[in-house]
């Protein structure tokens, strides 16, 4: 699914380069960081996007990649840090390992206009508003509490404790919404520096905000 | 002259990643997929300075011991009052009506360091080498459970007392193994793209890190080049 969703977009953006649009073409990178609502974590991301540009008006189609992680085990008991002694089971070996959680990856793809807010249009700084719609998928590995217990039966073995019991579980679930972006593009060395604040609202619990710098350049023909 | 002169390429695992590790249990070979940015700094001639990111996620343990998804134990027990109770389950978390849960998985960050140099240039094409040192962190997760016996195959739970006296109560999927490490190496990466636009390149690139604990990731995958050099 993952690898399928990376190379549709890729496809996507090469067509769009390779269209006789190149002239108000733009290509971009970019990199933010984000609070993401669905799984209550900070993520940091990375994206690509492509850009039309018609009188003061952008259409763009992005992708980005986000990786968030948080401690909970660690807020909701300290004591049981650094490490967290969990069994191997093979009998006779047993390990302390260090546990964490939470996790969660994000590949997310939208699509929108950008406007911009000043008339002057030779200005180096321009406001821009932008809005659009988007799709992420989330892949989340989670931890629910931690809980001392007394002992532990796996048939036909019983092992005494106590064990400090930690229930997690890992879900992959498909997220839609919309998306509201304010920024300033300034142009510095003939590219395009945009500092920009996206607050996402979705189904599902899956709003987000985020804070991002994205650096775009006009594709340029071959002679 | 060149006043901002910075290359920066996107590396789409549009392919497949191919992780060789030698750890403890000896050699596991893990499929997955990759994900990776990287900055290039032109420096003198034919030299530069790349500094990477490289995302590594391998495949689902879990589709070694079992062919078919399983619904989550936590979404089939999230109404049964029998079964133990986390106040931090309904922590406003979406649970889809036909969740499938994916078992923990292989995870590696790597932010690599690389000199670069430009092999070749030739019209539209030019390949380029790079080798460097590697700072990764990695994350292991992996369900035991079906190792343990294989009588106890159908069983997916196992029960506690929580606490002297108490009823049993069942739990799932006490028995698994999590831990980060952190490990230093060395990598190579070999580029070779086409170029549509005069500051827009493709091609494929191939990657291989081989870190401290003799752990090996390599990767063939689709480059996406953007050139953001000036000439003024």
């Amino acid at each position: 699914m993952i690898n399928k969703l990376f190379f549709s977009t890729t496809l996507i953006m090469c067509s769009l380069f390779c269209s006789k649009l190149n002239s108000q073409s733009y290509f971009s990178v970019q990199t933010s960081g984000s609070y993401w609502q669905h799984t209550e974590l900070f993520g940091a991301g990375i994206g690509v996007g492509y850009q039309y540009s018609k009188n003061r008006t952008k259409a763009i189609l992005a992708y980005d990649f986000g990786y968030g992680y948080n401690d909970r085990l660690e807020k909701l008991n300290p004591r049981f840090f650094p490490t967290i002694e969990t069994i191997e089971f093979s009998i006779d070996n047993w390990q302390t390992l260090e546990m964490k959680s939470d996790y969660a990856i994000q590949h997310q793809l939208s699509l929108g206009s950008q406007f911009y807010l000043s008339k002057n249009t030779n200005s180096k700084n321009q406001l821009y508003i932008g809005v659009g719609v988007f799709a992420a998928m989330v892949k989340h590995f989670y931890t629910f509490t931690v809980k001392e217990i007394y002992h532990l039966d796996i048939i036909p073995i019983t092992l005494p404790g106590p064990y400090d019991y930690v229930p997690f579980s890992h879900q992959t679930f498909m997220t839609l919404g919309g998306n509201v972006t304010l920024g300033l593009d300034r142009e510095i060395k003939n590219c395009i520096w945009s500092p920009h604040l996206t607050l996402g609202i979705g189904g599902r619990y899956s709003s987000y905000l985020s804070f991002g710098v994205k650096v775009s350049k006009q594709v340029e023909r071959k002679d | 002259m060149k006043i901002f002169a910075s290359v920066i390429i996107l590396f789409l695992s549009a392919l497949t990643c191919y992780s060789q590790s030698f750890t403890i249990a000896g050699s596991n070979k893990k499929k997955g997929h990759s994900i990776s940015a990287l900055v290039d700094i032109p420096l003198k001639k034919k030299w530069s300075l790349g500094v990477s990111y490289f995302f590594v996620e391998n495949d689902d343990f879990w589709n070694n011991f079992i062919v078919e998804d399983e619904v989550s134990f936590h979404k089939d027990h999230f109404h049964d009052e029998t079964f133990i109770s986390f106040e931090e389950l309904d922590r406003g978390y979406y649970f889809p009506e036909k969740f499938i849960e994916k078992r923990p998985q292989f995870i590696r960050h790597h932010f690599v360091i690389l000199a670069g140099y430009q092999l070749l240039k030739f019209k539209d094409f030019s390949a380029k080498i790079y080798l460097g040192g590697s700072v990764g962190t990695e994350r292991i997760s992996q369900y035991n459970w079906r190792l343990f016996s294989s009588s106890q195959q159908s069983e997916l739970t196992s029960q506690v007392t929580i606490n002297e006296g108490d009823e049993d109560i069942y739990v799932p999927f006490t028995n698994f193994q999590s831990r980060r490490d952190m490990g230093f190496g060395g990598a190579g990466r070999l580029d070779v793209n086409y170029s549509v636009f005069k500051n827009v390149l493709v091609g494929l690139s191939g990657y291989c890190i081989l870190s401290q604990n003799i752990s090996v990731s390599a990767s063939l995958a689709l480059n996406l080049v953007f050139n953001f050099s000036s000439d003024d």
